[in-house]
């Protein structure tokens, strides 16, 4: 017979096995029937006919099974039978199955949402790109320790001559714009717009959403001007309702109005991940009108703006580009840097076309906080796989009896395997239905939080979960089948304990392991909570805090345009307002510095200061404090010629004071202080005088997050591109917020409101944001104490199972019930209490890692190991005692009665 | 074809089957009686091997079954050989005969 015959037949089998069965015994009975009619008709008694047709016939169950095996299918029959059977042993045991379920509900989802991210990060295009191994980018590199490098648009162009090596050869260059849509109510917004090679769409292959892309096609069609434009979906849900509602609309992009003729595809933002949603996509000819750029950005070699990518030509690899497009790169270094060195030697590469290019391309792009994540994902996988297993094992160990009664009865071992083996692959399928929920609901998150990379399922994806659950099932379940059914007869009836001890105690190393992995886990989350829970901001937040407001306006994406100013109207116009008392600039920070007590500034002493503190600094004009309500308790505050003085005056904190100068007037002392943030580190210390004392805490009185380090002001001098502003009001100041909205729309149309909100809305949103992320780190530890709580549960229940003989001895001698209830119990806390020992080391370790990273405080930690060890010493004695009372439960009479 | 290679009596049994189901197609209880009665009580097929030799036959489609009514009114399974059984049986009555000739030719051997 063919195969797909032999397969039909199959299907057949299990599709219509009730009516097979059915017709079997129905064409049986009717042969039963005529024989007996045959031999009444001969003259015996209806009764004596019927007994001897039967005994003519043979044994009826025997044929049937016979015939069932000739028919084929039997397999169907049998898996049909240990899958009844398995539901009705997981209806007597529920909890135990709920608990494996749960499990590897959680292992199977988590495991796979790591490996999705992983994959999505390192071997997926951006979301929206196909995944085509043929796209790849052709990255500009700089120096020996290569870092990345725009292209000109003459290199642009000498890579797109690659013509045996590219098939297409796309270019774009970035630029923050201004979008007016003309909507009177939102007004102007910030948008990312990529001008791109006209040959863009096409050549990556991405398919727009909505719409078409531009007229112009060619690599190199720079003119005329063609004032159209892709935007991203976020653009279109969010301003036009949708991509049907943004074609053909005409918006002003930098004030040059431009018509929307496409709407790219969903998630899409870009071929590299930027972080910004709100994209845009122009023809490079209208990347003069629009950003107002000049011809030389086409014709200097040495004006940087591109990013390219290509489409290789068939069969050509992505070394062969990479070793072409060197030479190119070499060629161009040597017409316009020809002197350099090494360090700053401009080359070029081809990598794969990726979501996020950086990562894995070189070894030290590879931070360690790549790493940490996979190590996280693999504990989860541990955590679970060695819990799941105990289960099982303690639940095959409890069936010894049964099983052993099983085999006693003819089943043979891989009959009574099969079964048990078809009891984890149904826990495993429903935990890998469950699993698959809990994969979604985590994909939504990272997919939320991320924009550069893809996560959404594929093959790899599907494939991973399915061969990691069929791998949970049998790892953890054949190990245990193995192991029950190995078991004698003799010794199952029995009940030596002497065939479980080294099971008991290889479950008793899982549960030591697990805790032991999972304390340091939840010292590390602990810790980590509280840093969090430190910072956040109280919420009974009343007065002042309600009536200032800031405001945080793109100005300087304005001033690229070479727009006139209109900051210092809209303050003027601001401050008219009904109800508004004062404006004031304000500077954006200037990040932490390190600070020291001035050397007796002889010349000469090239000695680097030793620095005594770090704080964070921030520049504020005259009158901040008088509006933000915080005294200066001694010197004075800033005037408006501080800026012309030759040493900065610094005004600093109560803390800050004290650790600088002790119990000494700091005023009129002079401090060295070094700028300590990436980029700033090179600039020389500069000396700044001390000219006020001022009693605030932490600066908390713009919208960004309070700094861990004291606060320390120096005087604001207002540069053109600088937009916050601080409004203070004589009332609440929320409803004041749409008035300002519309004074800003008006005064300076081209200047968008990129955030704007009361102190108090923002110290609202930032505890929101801090106690989410608080709550999910939390319920991750939470998960991890499960998990190992589960694991000991099963353990103590498992060695109370087995000793129930022992137990009725004891009690039969007159043991009191309590003290046997404590044997269990301290035998539970003995194996939570070595893995509690065991982590130790591993938790400081994750602490020590912890503070050098996140420049936690010490003292933090100890208390964060101090509460996790009693929370786990809790849960631990709880999952002994639950278990271990049931010890107290064994009836002499019953757990002696010999089987 | 099934694994199992098929005994000698196995296969003379299906040669039986399907020779008397290509003579007229009819039900298990019947088909027993008439080779019990055709070889004058020399072959008493018992239940225990006629179904599963009917399931098998059927299972490799070289006879086909329907539910029919029978002389006594009675619903019965009535069995009938298909025309790739047809083919088969011609091959075993071939095999047969050149089985059964060899075998009387050495027979004949004095």
């Amino acid at each position: 017979m063919s195969a797909v015959g032999r397969a039909r037949k199959w299907v057949r089998a299990v599709a219509m096995r009730g009516r097979m069965e059915r017709e079997m015994r129905e064409e049986m009975q009717a042969h039963l029937t005529q024989a007996a009619e045959r031999l009444a008709a001969r003259g015996m008694s209806e009764h004596d006919a019927r007994f001897a047709a039967r005994r003519e016939f043979g044994q009826l169950g025997a044929i049937e099974e016979d015939a069932r095996e000739a028919r084929g299918g039997v397999w169907a029959d049998n898996a049909a039978a240990d899958v009844r059977y398995a539901l009705r042993y997981f209806l007597r045991t529920p909890l135990t199955a709920i608990t494996i379920i749960l499990t590897l509900a959680l292992g199977i989802g988590f495991s796979s949402a790591v490996f999705s991210t992983l994959t999505g990060i390192l071997t997926r295009p951006a979301p929206g790109v196909p995944d085509d191994p043929a796209l790849v980018k052709i990255r500009g590199i700089v120096g020996a320790r290569p870092a990345e490098r725009l292209l000109s648009y003459p290199e642009l162009s000498a890579y797109a001559a690659l013509q045996d090596k590219f098939a297409s050869v796309v270019g774009w260059a970035s630029a923050a714009v201004v979008i007016d849509a003309g909507d009177r109510d939102i007004g102007a917004f910030t948008a990312r717009a990529q001008f791109v090679t006209p040959n863009y769409f096409r050549t990556l292959g991405i398919r727009l959403a909505d719409g078409r892309t531009f007229a112009q096609s060619g690599f190199a069609e720079l003119a005329p001007a063609e004032l159209t434009a892709v935007v991203s979906e976020a653009i279109a849900t969010e301003r036009f309702g949708g991509a049907r509602g943004a074609l053909g609309k005409h918006v002003k992009v930098n004030d040059v109005e431009v018509t929307i003729i496409g709407v790219a595809p969903h998630r899409f933002a870009g071929v590299v991940q930027s972080g910004e949603t709100r994209m845009v996509w122009l023809p490079l000819s209208a990347w003069p009108p629009v950003a107002n750029v000049n011809d030389r950005a086409f014709t200097d070699a040495n004006a940087a703006s591109f990013d390219a990518a290509a489409r290789l030509q068939p069969g050509v690899s992505v070394s062969d580009a990479m070793a072409a497009v060197r030479v190119v790169a070499a060629r161009e270094n040597a017409t316009t840097n020809a002197q350099a060195t090494p360090a700053s030697a401009a080359s070029a590469d081809v990598v794969p076309l990726r979501g996020i290019i950086e990562i894995g391309q070189y070894a030290d792009e590879m931070g360690p906080s790549q790493i940490v994540f996979p190590a996280i994902a693999l504990l989860i996988l541990l955590v679970c796989t060695t819990t799941v297993s105990s289960l099982l094992v303690g639940k095959a160990v409890g069936r010894r009896h049964e099983i052993g009664v099983r085999l006693a009865l003819g089943a043979s071992r891989w009959r009574v395997i099969r079964q048990l083996l078809t009891e984890v692959f149904i826990l495993s399928l429903v935990g890998g239905a469950l699993g698959l929920w809990v994969f979604g609901a985590l994909l939504r998150l990272v997919e939320v939080r991320n924009d550069g990379f893809d996560v959404s399922p594929n093959w790899a994806t599907t494939a991973f979960m399915v061969v990691y659950a069929i791998a949970t099932a049998t790892l953890a379940g054949l190990s245990p089948a193995l192991h029950a059914t190995r078991v004698g007869l003799s010794h199952v009836l029995k009940d030596t304990s002497s065939a479980t001890t080294r099971r008991s105690r290889l479950q008793g190393t899982f549960v030591i392991a697990q805790i032991a992995i999972a304390q340091p886990l939840m010292v590390v989350l602990a810790a980590v909570i509280i840093n969090i829970a430190g910072k956040i901001p109280p919420a009974n937040v009343v007065g002042l805090r309600e009536r200032i407001v800031v405001a945080e306006l793109d100005a300087y994406i304005g001033s690229a345009l070479k727009a006139p100013d209109r900051m210092p109207a809209l303050v003027q116009r601001i401050g008219e307002l009904p109800g508004v008392v004062s404006v004031l600039p304000v500077g954006r920070g200037q990040g932490r510095s390190a600070l020291e007590l001035s050397q007796s500034s002889a010349p000469g002493d090239s000695a680097a200061p030793r620095f005594r503190s770090v704080a964070s600094a921030y520049d504020v004009p005259p009158g901040y404090f008088r509006t933000v309500e915080a005294p200066i308790v001694r010197g004075r505050e800033f005037v408006a010629s501080d800026t012309a003085l030759s040493v900065t005056p610094v005004i600093i904190n109560e803390q800050l004071a004290a650790s600088l100068f002790g119990s000494s007037d700091p005023i009129g002392r002079r401090l060295t202080r070094a700028l300590l943030d990436n980029g700033l580190r090179d600039q020389p210390p500069r000396e700044l005088e001390v000219v006020g004392v001022v009693r605030m805490e932490t600066e908390t009185n713009s919208l960004g997050y309070p700094s861990d380090f004291p606060p320390m002001f120096v005087p604001y001098e207002r540069r053109p591109a600088d937009g916050r502003l601080l409004i203070r009001t004589a009332g609440p100041a929320e409803s004041l917020i749409p008035t300002v909205m519309s004074v800003v729309r008006a005064e300076a149309r081209l200047v968008p409101v990129r955030r704007i909100g009361t102190l108090g809305q923002g110290d609202r949103e930032r505890r929101g944001s801090r106690i989410e992320v608080a709550g999910s780190v939390a319920g991750g530890g939470m998960i991890a104490l499960l998990l190992a709580a589960i694991g000991l549960y099963a353990m103590v229940g498992l060695a109370v199972g087995q000793r129930r003989r022992e137990i009725g001895v004891r009690v039969a001698l007159g043991a009191n019930t309590r003290d046997v209830v404590a044997m269990f119990f301290k035998g539970g806390l003995r194996v939570a209490m070595v893995g509690l020992g065991l982590g130790l080391p591993l938790s400081v370790v994750g602490l020590a890692i912890l503070a050098q990273k996140t420049g936690m405080v010490w003292i933090q930690l100890p208390v964060a190991g101090a509460i996790v060890t009693t929370a786990v010493v809790t849960v631990a004695a709880l999952a002994s005692w639950l278990p271990a009372r049931r010890a107290a439960g064994v009836d002499p009479m019953v757990a002696l009665r010999p089987d | 074809m099934s694994s199992k290679s098929p005994s000698l009596l196995q296969g003379t049994l299906e040669l039986i089957v399907l020779q008397l189901l290509r003579a007229e197609p009819t039900n298990g209880y019947e088909l027993a009686q008439r080779i019990q009665a055709i070889s004058r009580d020399v072959l008493s097929i018992n239940a225990g091997s006629l179904y599963p030799a009917l399931y098998r036959l059927e299972a490799r489609d070289l006879i086909r079954a329907s539910w029919q009514e029978s002389k006594t009114g009675r619903r019965v399974k009535v069995y009938s050989v298909t025309t790739a059984g047809r083919k088969v049986l011609a091959e075993q009555r071939d095999e047969w005969s050149r089985f059964a000739g060899a075998l009387a030719a050495i027979l004949e051997v004095r």
